[in-house]
């Protein structure tokens, strides 16, 4: 172990090499900070949320901030601050369900092709990448061209397009964790398969899984309030950062207050996360070095 | 009865040569060997020589091309085995391998490494017996209750491989193959590993196949040797005749190119490359 590695992993020679606690950099602090906050505001939005988000004040629309909106009303008179923070909900929601989709089917596939390798691993790569060279937009249009618009179908067709993403990177981590000679003492020794996956293969593909859905979920992000912009994603009043940033009615009025906010929300999330996704693939990749 | 009977194994690769064209290449070029049960075969050679392929057969982590293998009596065939013909064969033969860094899950304490084989392989597989199994098997490697809560991180190279070793006794296997098990290790660890491995075979009656580059090992724990070159055997008898005597002229450079005093480095390589181009050098260890 060098200098560096000791200066980075001060805690290694006491703490045994148990499971290590998770230790991140001043910015990536900051970034786990802002999406916890964030997802602690979609949580409490009933209780912090000051007004309703649908109730509607038309004889006191376009309003700037105040004391008593503090950040204005809507073309409809509706709170502002109370449509960002309901709307936190779809819009974290939706690339939260995608990623977890996506990594539910693309985790197995993945573990099976770098498992098995030859016919199977052929077969599950090539369909991966038909599918990647597919954009998710493009899927999730053709979904609600078929199944009309609505979060349900653009979620759906998302999440099938970004098992490729997880499912890609996974399959080069499992094949590197394949050739351990612990893999290969556990066969050797009559250990069940199940039980290499779940106990030797999983945990220690993790750690790259996680990075890849914390990415993931930035894009998926994106990609949801991209679709509920275009107009196919959330439908209705229900509040939504992706719809409230196509606000065309009022930006035309002169009054871009509400998509401004919403736009700000989004690339706020979308860095926050991302940056953490970056970080965590970093440290993998820093910590198989030297391990 | 024969502990180890291996009959022309074979094991070729197709592998492509500078021009991309695709070539076989025999990594195992039809091995023949009986062990005896209780007995110590060495197998020695150079890298590349087909010692570790050999190994990854007989462990069946690779099947083999061609050939006849034989553990315990029984027929060892290609056909991926289902979960109760792998536990047999678990409790016929094991394997420590050669780096103890990698041949540890990190993630597992030493207690969980071993209680994993003990789910398999006890008779009685409650907690309590498996618990008291753990701390015999360490016990057994010179490891104590300390040991089963680290992690491999926290233990030293002579300690791991202990561990490793452990685990490969936690099958009661009837032989263990030890790839390479004391290269990594540094020379006083090393002896201390080939003492424990002999008291084991001392105890149990357990056969070896010890696979190793170094002479000096080899005719410590050995009783008989083969010698293989390019994946073929060419020189084979008991260890002490052996390397006393080495007929074959590729035993004899092997002996000489053993460190010692008035050694010359370049005079050995040179002889090398001369006797290698007899037959082309594939320059990587299987």
């Amino acid at each position: 172990m060098n200098a560096l590695a000791l200066r980075r992993r001060p805690l290694a020679a006491t703490s045994d090499g148990g499971a290590a606690p998770l230790r991140l950099g001043t910015g990536a602090k900051v970034a786990l900070a802002v999406v916890a906050l964030l997802a602690l505001v979609a949580l409490l939005a009933p209780v912090i949320a000051p007004y309703d988000p649908d109730k509607q004040d038309l004889l006191n629309i376009h309003a700037g901030p105040s004391a008593d909106h503090l950040l204005g009303t809507d073309q409809l008179g509706r709170d502002i601050l109370s449509r960002l923070i309901w709307g936190a909900r779809p819009s974290l929601a939706g690339p939260l369900v995608v990623v977890l989709a996506a990594t539910a089917v693309g985790v197995p596939l993945a573990l099976a092709a770098g498992w098995w390798g030859g016919a199977v691993d052929t077969v599950v790569g090539r369909a991966l990448d038909l599918l990647f060279a597919f954009p998710g937009i493009l899927l999730a249009v053709l979904a609600v061209a078929m199944f009309g618009s609505g979060m349900v179908p653009c979620v759906i067709a998302l999440a099938i397009a970004f098992v490729p993403l997880i499912a890609r990177v996974t399959r080069s981590a499992v094949l590197g964790v394949r050739g351990a000679p612990y893999i290969a003492a556990a066969e050797v020794v009559g250990v069940p398969t199940a039980r290499i996956w779940l106990r030797h293969l999983l945990p220690n593909v993790a750690p790259i899984v996680i990075a890849q859905a914390t990415v993931a979920f930035g894009y998926a992000l994106i990609d949801l309030a991209v679709l509920s912009f275009l107009g196919f994603g959330v439908q209705g009043t229900t509040p939504d950062w992706g719809m409230m940033v196509n606000a065309q009615q009022s930006i035309v009025q002169g009054h871009p207050d509400q998509a401004v906010w919403a736009g700000v929300l989004i690339v706020v999330a979308v860095s926050a996360v991302s940056y953490l996704g970056t970080h965590l693939t970093d440290r993998h990749h820093r910590d198989g070095r030297d391990a | 009865m024969s502990a180890v009977v291996a009959e022309g194994l074979r094991k070729v690769y197709d592998v492509r040569d500078a021009d991309g064209r695709r070539r076989p290449f025999a990594a195992v070029a039809g091995a023949s060997f009986t062990v005896e049960r209780g007995g110590s075969l060495g197998i020695v050679g150079e890298s590349g020589s087909g010692k570790t392929t050999l190994a990854r057969m007989l462990a069946g982590l690779e099947p083999p091309s061609g050939g006849r293998l034989e553990v315990c009596g029984r027929e060892r065939t290609g056909v991926s085995p289902g979960a109760s013909e792998r536990r047999r064969r678990a409790r016929e033969l094991q394997i420590v391998f050669q780096d103890p860094y990698t041949s540890l899950n990190p993630r597992h304490t030493v207690a969980t490494c071993l209680d994993e084989v003990l789910r398999v392989h006890l008779d009685d597989p409650s907690r309590e017996r498996r618990a008291e199994r753990v701390l015999e098997l360490l016990a057994q490697v010179g490891l104590d209750e300390r040991h089963a809560r680290s992690r491999p991180r926290a233990l030293s190279g002579g300690q791991r491989q202990r561990v490793a070793i452990a685990r490969a006794l936690a099958a009661s296997p009837e032989v263990i193959v030890l790839d390479e098990a004391v290269s990594a290790l540094d020379v006083s660890i090393q002896a201390q590993i080939l003492d424990l491995l002999d008291e084991i075979r001392a105890r149990t009656k357990t056969t070896y196949l010890f696979i190793s580059h170094d002479l000096g090992v080899v005719r410590q724990v050995t009783d008989e040797l083969i010698v293989m070159r390019g994946g073929e055997i060419v020189e084979r008898g008991a260890t002490a005749a052996v390397l006393d005597a080495p007929r074959h002229p590729y035993t004899q450079l092997l002996r000489r190119s053993v460190p010692g005093p008035g050694w010359r480095p370049r005079r050995r390589s040179a002889e090398r490359a001369a006797a290698t181009n007899e037959r082309g050098d594939h320059g990587w260890d299987a």
